[in-house]
C-alpha cells in the first residue's frame, strides 16, 4: 500500500475518531502504539511506561479535536507523548521533593532494576542506568532525532544544557557499554 | 568497547560538537590535529559514533501486554450523572473532559448521559459508585497494577472528595484505616530509623491534607483545590501500600 493511501486512511481515521469512532481511533492506536510505548520505555521504566503509553492515548483522545492537520498525526501524537512523559516525570519530581525523599526512595529500595533481565539490547539497558535528565536529552536527540531547540524548549533548560547533557549522556552510554 | 583509556578530557569534551559539525573551523582544525595523533581520543569517537549510530537505529517496541483494553474502557466510559432537584450533579467524564470538548463531539450529548433518579435509585447509585471507587483503587493499587491496568479504566477524574468537608469517600478511608493499621501491627518488625522516616514522610502528608482541607473548607468550590486533596489522598494511599511491603519484607 502506497504511502498516500495510507495517509489518506489515516487521515480519515483521525476525523472519525475525533467524530467519537471508537475503532478508529483503535486503528491509530495499533499503528502508533509501538513507537509511543518505545518513547515511554526508554525515558522512564517498563511499569510506568505502560501506565504512560495508556494516559497519553487518552489525553490524544480528549484532545483530538484540537489536531489540525498541519503535522503528520504520528507527529502530533509524538510530541504530546513527549510531552505528556516530561510533565509526569516533572510532577514525579516535585512530589519527592516535598516529602523530603521519603516515597522516592521507598519507591527506589522498591525496584530493585529499572528493566527485566535479558532486556533485547544492551543499549536499551544503558539508556535505563542513564541520570534523569541526561536520559530525556538522549533519546529525544539520538534515538527520537529531535533538534537541541526543541528539546531546550521541551525540557526548559538552554541549548548549551541540552547539548552539555546529550555529551554526558553519551559518555555514560560508552562507559555502561564498556562495563 | 574500548581497548585504550589513555584520552584526554579537553579533547573528548569537544567530540559531539565535532561530530554534529558544530565546531568553528579553527576548533574543528584543532580537534581533527589531535585526533591525528591520539589514539586514545580516535578510540572515544570512534565509540561516541557506535552509540550514535545504535541510538539511530533503535525501533519501536511492542508493549508486553495489550493496552488497548484500559483505553476503550476508560474512553467508552459514559458519564453518569444525578438529577437531585432542580440541581443536577455531573461526575467528571473519563474522556472528553472539558465542556466545550463535550458539546463539540456531536454523539454521544451531555444530555444523552443525562438521568434522573428517585431516591432510593439515588442510594443505589452512592452505593455503586463506592464500589466502583474501591474498584478503582484496587486496581491502583501498585503490586497489582501489572495484571489489572491494561483491563481497567484508568483511576483517573474520580469524584472522590466530599467538598464541603475534604473527607475522602467511604471506600479510601476503609482502604487507608487498614492500611493504617496493618502498618501499626507491623511496627515492631521496622527498624527504628525506617519507623522514623516513614513517620516523618507520613506527617507531612497528614499536614497537606489538613491544609488542604482548610483551604477547601474556605473554598468548597474550587476544583482544583478538589483534586489537589484528590492527589494528596492518593499519595497517602501509595505510601500506606509501599509502607506495608516494606513491613511485611522486614517481617
Amino acid at each position: 500500500m502506497g504511502e498516500r493511501v495510507t495517509a489518506h486512511f489515516e487521515t480519515t481515521d483521525v476525523r472519525r475518531a475525533a467524530e467519537g469512532d471508537h475503532a478508529a481511533f483503535e486503528r491509530l492506536y495499533r499503528d502508533h502504539v509501538g513507537r509511543v510505548y518505545a518513547l515511554c520505555v526508554r525515558m522512564v521504566d517498563e511499569q510506568s511506561a505502560e501506565d504512560l503509553t495508556q494516559e497519553v492515548f487518552i489525553r490524544a483522545w480528549n484532545k483530538l479535536e484540537t489536531f489540525k492537520g498541519q503535522s503528520q498525526f504520528g507527529t502530533w501524537l509524538h510530541r504530546l507523548a513527549v510531552n505528556h512523559v516530561l510533565s509526569r516525570r516533572e510532577t514525579q519530581r516535585k512530589r519527592e521533593a516535598r516529602t523530603a525523599g521519603g516515597e522516592g526512595l521507598l519507591a527506589r529500595v522498591m525496584a530493585p532494576t529499572r528493566r527485566s533481565p535479558g532486556h533485547a539490547l544492551d543499549l536499551e539497558q544503558a539508556i535505563g542506568r542513564l541520570p534523569d535528565r541526561a536520559r530525556d536529552v538522549f533519546v529525544l536527540y539520538d534515538v527520537e532525532g529531535y533538534s537541541h531547540d526543541e528539546i531546550a524548549d521541551a525540557l526548559g533548560v538552554s541549548v548549551g544544557t541540552s547539548k552539555s547533557q546529550l555529551h554526558r549522556a553519551r559518555m555514560l552510554m560508552r562507559k555502561h557499554l564498556n562495563a | 568497547m574500548s581497548r585504550n583509556r589513555n584520552e584526554h578530557p579537553e579533547w573528548t569534551e569537544r567530540l559531539s560538537d565535532y561530530v554534529a559539525g558544530e565546531l568553528s573551523p579553527d576548533s574543528h582544525a584543532d580537534v581533527e590535529e589531535h585526533l591525528a595523533g591520539c589514539g586514545g581520543c580516535r578510540l572515544a569517537l570512534e565509540e561516541i559514533r557506535i552509540v550514535i549510530a545504535t541510538a539511530a537505529e533503535l525501533g519501536e517496541l511492542d508493549p508486553p501486554r495489550d493496552l488497548w483494553g484500559g483505553i476503550a474502557a476508560t474512553i467508552q466510559a459514559p458519564r453518569p450523572s444525578v438529577v437531585v432537584e432542580d440541581k443536577v450533579i455531573e461526575f467528571p467524564a473519563p474522556a472528553r473532559t472539558s465542556a466545550t470538548e463535550l458539546e463539540a463531539s456531536a454523539p454521544p450529548s451531555v444530555d444523552a448521559w443525562r438521568v434522573a433518579f428517585s431516591m432510593p435509585q439515588l442510594v443505589a447509585a452512592c452505593m455503586a459508585l463506592v464500589a466502583v471507587s474501591s474498584l478503582a483503587t484496587w486496581a491502583a493499587a501498585p503490586g497489582q497494577r501489572g495484571a489489572t491496568l491494561a483491563e481497567a479504566p484508568l483511576p483517573v477524574a474520580e469524584a472522590v472528595v466530599t467538598a464541603s468537608t475534604g473527607a475522602p469517600p467511604v471506600a479510601l478511608a476503609e482502604e487507608l484505616e487498614l492500611l493504617e493499621r496493618a502498618l501499626a501491627e507491623s511496627r515492631g518488625a521496622l527498624d527504628p530509623n525506617t519507623i522514623r522516616v516513614l513517620e516523618r514522610n507520613l506527617a507531612v502528608i497528614e499536614q497537606a491534607i489538613e491544609e488542604s482541607r482548610q483551604a477547601l473548607a474556605q473554598d468548597p468550590e474550587n476544583d482544583f483545590l478538589v483534586e489537589h486533596l484528590e492527589r494528596v489522598y492518593e499519595r497517602k494511599l501509595s505510601f500506606l501500600q509501599e509502607a506495608t511491603r516494606v513491613a511485611e519484607w522486614s517481617t
